[in-house]
């Protein structure tokens, strides 16, 4: 008979739990994502904040600079007047306030006009050649993006001078006139054709560049001027605002009287009242839409109504009579408007009994400005007045910027002439029949569509630390004359102000996800293409890495087994 | 500027072991382990310690690991470090790791005894406030009112102070720490690795079963405990110099005790009642520093 023998374990290790495979265990695994953030994801030009804001809490400053010129070539012109959604959206404002975002690409700008750094020089040179009509913020964006990809670039320009609006209407004491020119001059380093006082007046002027060039973008922006039929019949001073900006901007003194009355509520109504009070007039702004609902930058209204200016929101003119020889009496009501996307002729209900008197010796009128389609093709005009973008984009024509678009704001025309330069370099292709894609952007798009939520950043890693401001100089000071009214970030102050980012989304290597693994399955690695890997072989999915990330850069993903 | 930590650490403690997904005993084993380096005895009474060191023959640290029993992990420590010592190996470290159940109660007739003759060992408590491995009964760190499965209707009587305890030995050093602070636990660790004499070290490690807390979040539960003053971290050297390592943010001690669901049952009256016991032992605390 057989005996069984038992065999006896050992009380020794004889090996390591390293061979286990305590991943089955799991049902969710973490995946590393470079995720938008919410300040990129509603920056009009997809500015790569969170990155550029790392460069500079490093200062890596030029590294920084070259981050956000990728995408704007001038970021000393909207470090000043952006109106920064950015800001409004930045995660940091649930915490202890916004990080100030757009002073920091003002600090940037200003310092690379300080240290002369340059744009990137085109890598190659290219046969076409695109003729670019308005030498305003979009046609200048959109020319620069087509000579970085090395277009032979010609820019016709109405004006003796480049910039639009931001050079012969955005007020001197918001944005020197030095400042832009040094921003400009830089940009027309990298070699354009530019036509000054070269308006394109006619059809037939504008077929003859269609002709000569491969592709041609229309950027002329919006300037002719709406009236208000109350006003026409009288012997008043009736400004159009952009006019009154324009001759304020060449250095003159236009003759408005002592009492002025501007009359709209978008930035062209602030601007004109201000520059008005800093020519030493007593100021009334009145409009139609309510206090909540005007479509000017909310800063600028509050520093308008600081400087002295005096508001009539939700009201309107009925008419005008004149007193004595130089002066009028404007009759008003109170009115009830509510602006609509959908509805560009809103209805103005007129509230009874509610009528008042304004004094004015002159008028300055800023409600709103439509493009001169004089000399483009009927085709190209869209129902609401403007010229339509996309409309003739197969036939090589382009349009972008005011003038075919009512989201008024200088980063929404710097994105416009972006944007569209992209669409002209696939249309030059395609005409090669070369497929090669666009490469000018995607790059580094980012895999999930919805930006990282406030509820995803780990606070405990960033104590609390307020707001850098720029400082606003005294109110004696700001209104005698016309100098810039608020101050840059020192360089500390900048570099402070910069480490309150979060850095939704974009992981800044940290090593928080390692240093939180009870399972050791992070792993730091220089082979492989990301820097952290996880390992499948022991993570069991607890999710620990996820909740001490602290910007939403990981995120768990359910496994089916 | 953001809180960040740089902490070095030699790999001694192994992926592959078997604690629960997210466990905070086994991240403080990863630091006190790889904070220790190889030249280590380990002494494991029975625990969630033992069932994470690894199923035999198998095991998750790469150093000698002696099991004792729950009564005897000060007193294997002390006479594994004297046999080194007489061996000429005096530069290996000792270290018991033992749970709450196995250093408050169980083991504490060994542990006061051998800090009495300030043996040359660290004895590090990993302190889950229950005997878990068992299934989540009650020990004297459970806190008062917390649900366990022998205190159904919550613990009637309060947690014992260990540390203070430990203190009152007037051994060469004392301290809390906890899984939330990784910097300031390894910082505790290399400080005991260097010093000599008895050393003890309380760690506590939300246990995510016991505690009724998700898998992700032993860590921010840890950090609570201690930014409300509930756990605060300090350290006392020869029973006498106290020092606070981080100063609590003053977060009510409610936002802690909603993270588990030991503490659902508490009333209002009872929270307050926490809330006012806090902050009377930070500001004994306080007053001993
Ligand atoms: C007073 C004022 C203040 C403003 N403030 C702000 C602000 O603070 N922030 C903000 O974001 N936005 C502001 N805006 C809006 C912003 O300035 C515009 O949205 C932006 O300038 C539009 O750029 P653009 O290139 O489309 O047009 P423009 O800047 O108007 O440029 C168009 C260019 O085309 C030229 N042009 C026109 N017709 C022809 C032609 N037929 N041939 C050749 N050239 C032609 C013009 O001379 C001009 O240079 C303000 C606007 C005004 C009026
Ligand atoms: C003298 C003795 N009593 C009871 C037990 C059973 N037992 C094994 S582990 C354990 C719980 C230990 O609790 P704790 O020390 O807190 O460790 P945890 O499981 O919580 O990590 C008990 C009661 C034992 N092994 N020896
Ligand atoms: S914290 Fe930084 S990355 Fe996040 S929204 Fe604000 S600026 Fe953008
Ligand atoms: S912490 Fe470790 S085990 Fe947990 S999910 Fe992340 S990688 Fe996996
Ligand atoms: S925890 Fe730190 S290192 Fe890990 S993904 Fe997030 S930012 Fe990157
Ligand atoms: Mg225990």
């Amino acid at each position: 008979m057989e005996v069984l023998k038992k065999e006896i374990p050992t009380i020794w290790t004889t090996g390591w739990t390293d061979i286990m495979n305590t991943g089955t265990w799991r049902s969710a695994m973490p995946i590393y994502q470079k995720r938008k953030s919410p300040c990129q994801d509603i920056c009009p030009v997809n500015g790569e904040i969170p990155t550029w804001l790392q460069n500079l809490k490093s200062e890596n400053l030029e590294e920084a600079w070259l981050e956000i010129v990728a995408k704007n070539p001038f970021p000393a012109v909207t470090g000043r007047v952006c109106h920064h959604p950015c800001e409004s959206k930045c995660n940091r404002k649930e915490y202890d306030g916004e990080v100030g975002i757009n002073s920091l690409e003002q600090f940037l700008g200003d310092l690379a006009i300080e240290k002369g750094w340059s744009l990137p020089k085109p890598s190659q040179e290219m046969e076409e050649r695109v003729a670019v009509i308005g030498g305003g913020p979009a046609g200048l964006s959109c020319a620069y993006q087509l000579r970085k990809a090395g277009y032979q670039v010609t820019i016709f320009e109405e004006q003796p001078e480049l910039g639009g609006l931001l050079r012969f209407a955005i007020p001197e004491y918001r944005l020197p006139k030095a400042v832009l020119a040094k921003e400009l001059e830089r940009l027309l380093e990298l070699g354009f054709n530019v036509e000054l006082n070269r308006k394109i007046i006619t059809k037939e002027d504008f077929e003859q560049l269609r002709r000569e060039y491969s592709a041609v973008f229309v950027a002329v922006g919006a300037y002719k001027a709406k009236s208000l039929p109350q006003l026409e019949n009288t012997a008043m001073k009736v400004w159009f605002c952009l006019d009154f900006l324009a001759q304020v901007k060449k250095g003159e003194k236009p003759d408005i009287g002592r009492k002025v009355v501007v009359i709209g509520g978008g930035n062209a109504a602030i601007d004109s009242a201000r520059t008005a009070l800093r020519l030493g007039a007593k100021v009334k702004v009145l409009s139609l839409e309510d206090r909540a609902d005007l479509p000017a930058i909310n800063t600028e209204v509050v520093d308008g109504e600081r400087e002295g200016i005096i508001y009539y929101h939700g009201a309107m003119v009925t008419g005008v009579e004149p007193i004595g020889t130089d002066s009028y009496m404007l009759k008003c009501v109170k009115v009830v408007f509510k602006p609509s996307d959908t509805d560009r002729f809103p209805k103005t209900v007129v509230l009874k009994d509610t009528e008042f008197e304004l004094q004015a010796d002159s008028v300055i009128l800023a409600i709103g400005q439509e493009p001169d389609t004089t000399p483009f093709p009927s085709e190209l005009v869209s129902a609401v007045g403007l010229l339509g973008s996309g409309l003739m984009e197969n036939q090589g024509l382009f349009v972008g910027g005011d003038s075919s678009s009512l989201n008024r704001y200088v980063s929404a025309a710097i994105a416009d002439g972006k944007n569209q330069a992209s669409k002209i370099i696939e249309y030059m292709k395609g005409n090669k029949g070369a497929s090669e894609g666009n490469q000018n952007e995607q790059v580094n798009q980012t895999v999930d569509s919805e930006p990282v939520k406030f509820s995803e950043v780990n606070t405990f890693y960033f104590p609390i630390m307020p707001k850098v401001n720029r400082e606003i100089r005294s109110e004696s000071n700001s209104l005698s004359g016309f100098a810039e009214i608020k101050a840059g970030l020192s360089q500390a102050e900048a570099i402070q102000e910069s480490s309150r980012c979060f850095s939704c989304g974009h992981c800044i290597s940290c090593n928080n996800c390692f240093y939180f693994c009870p399972d050791q399955a992070v792993v730091k690695n220089s082979d492989l293409c990301g820097e952290y890997h996880i390992l499948e072989q022991y993570c069991k999915g607890c999710g620990l890495c996820v909740e001490e990330c602290p910007r939403g850069a990981v995120t768990l993903k359910e496994e089916a087994r | 500027m953001m809180i960040s930590y740089n902490i070095p650490e030699e790999k001694v403690f192994l992926s592959g072991h078997n604690a629960c997904p997210g466990c905070g005993e086994a991240l403080a084993l990863r630091y006190i382990l790889n904070t220790l380096g190889p030249e280590t005895v380990g002494v494991v009474p029975p625990s969630c310690i033992a069932i994470i060191s690894g199923p035999q023959p198998y095991s998750s640290m790469r150093i000698p690991v002696y099991q004792t029993t729950l009564e005897a992990s000060a007193a294997s420590a002390a006479g594994i470090k004297r046999a080194l010592d007489v061996q000429g190996k005096t530069q290996v470290n000792v270290v018991a790791l033992a749970g709450d159940g196995g250093t408050y109660d169980i083991g504490f007739q060994a542990l006061s005894a051998a800090a009495e003759r300030n043996e040359d060992i660290i004895y590090i408590c990993l302190d889950n406030e229950g005997y878990m491995n068992t299934g989540a009964q009650k020990s004297s760190a459970t806190p008062w009112l917390a649900y366990t499965t022998s205190t159904p209707g919550g613990k009637p009587t309060g947690k014992k102070n260990v540390a203070e305890i430990m203190a009152a030995h007037e051994i060469p050093y004392v301290a809390t720490a906890t899984v939330g602070f990784p910097d300031d636990l390894t910082a505790k660790i290399r400080k005991a690795k260097e010093m000599k004499g008895m050393r003890f070290i309380v760690v506590l490690t939300p246990c995510l079963a016991g505690w009724g807390v998700p898998d992700s979040q032993a860590v921010r539960v840890s950090r609570l405990a201690v930014d409300t003053g509930i756990f605060p971290l300090y350290e006392v050297e020869n029973g006498r110099k106290y020092t606070l390592n981080w100063e609590p943010r003053g977060i009510p001690v409610d936002t802690y005790l909603r993270t588990q669901s030991r503490y659902k049952h508490l009333t209002a009256d009872q929270i307050e009642e926490i809330q006012q016991e806090v902050n009377r032992n930070m500001t004994y605390l306080r007053e001993k520093q």
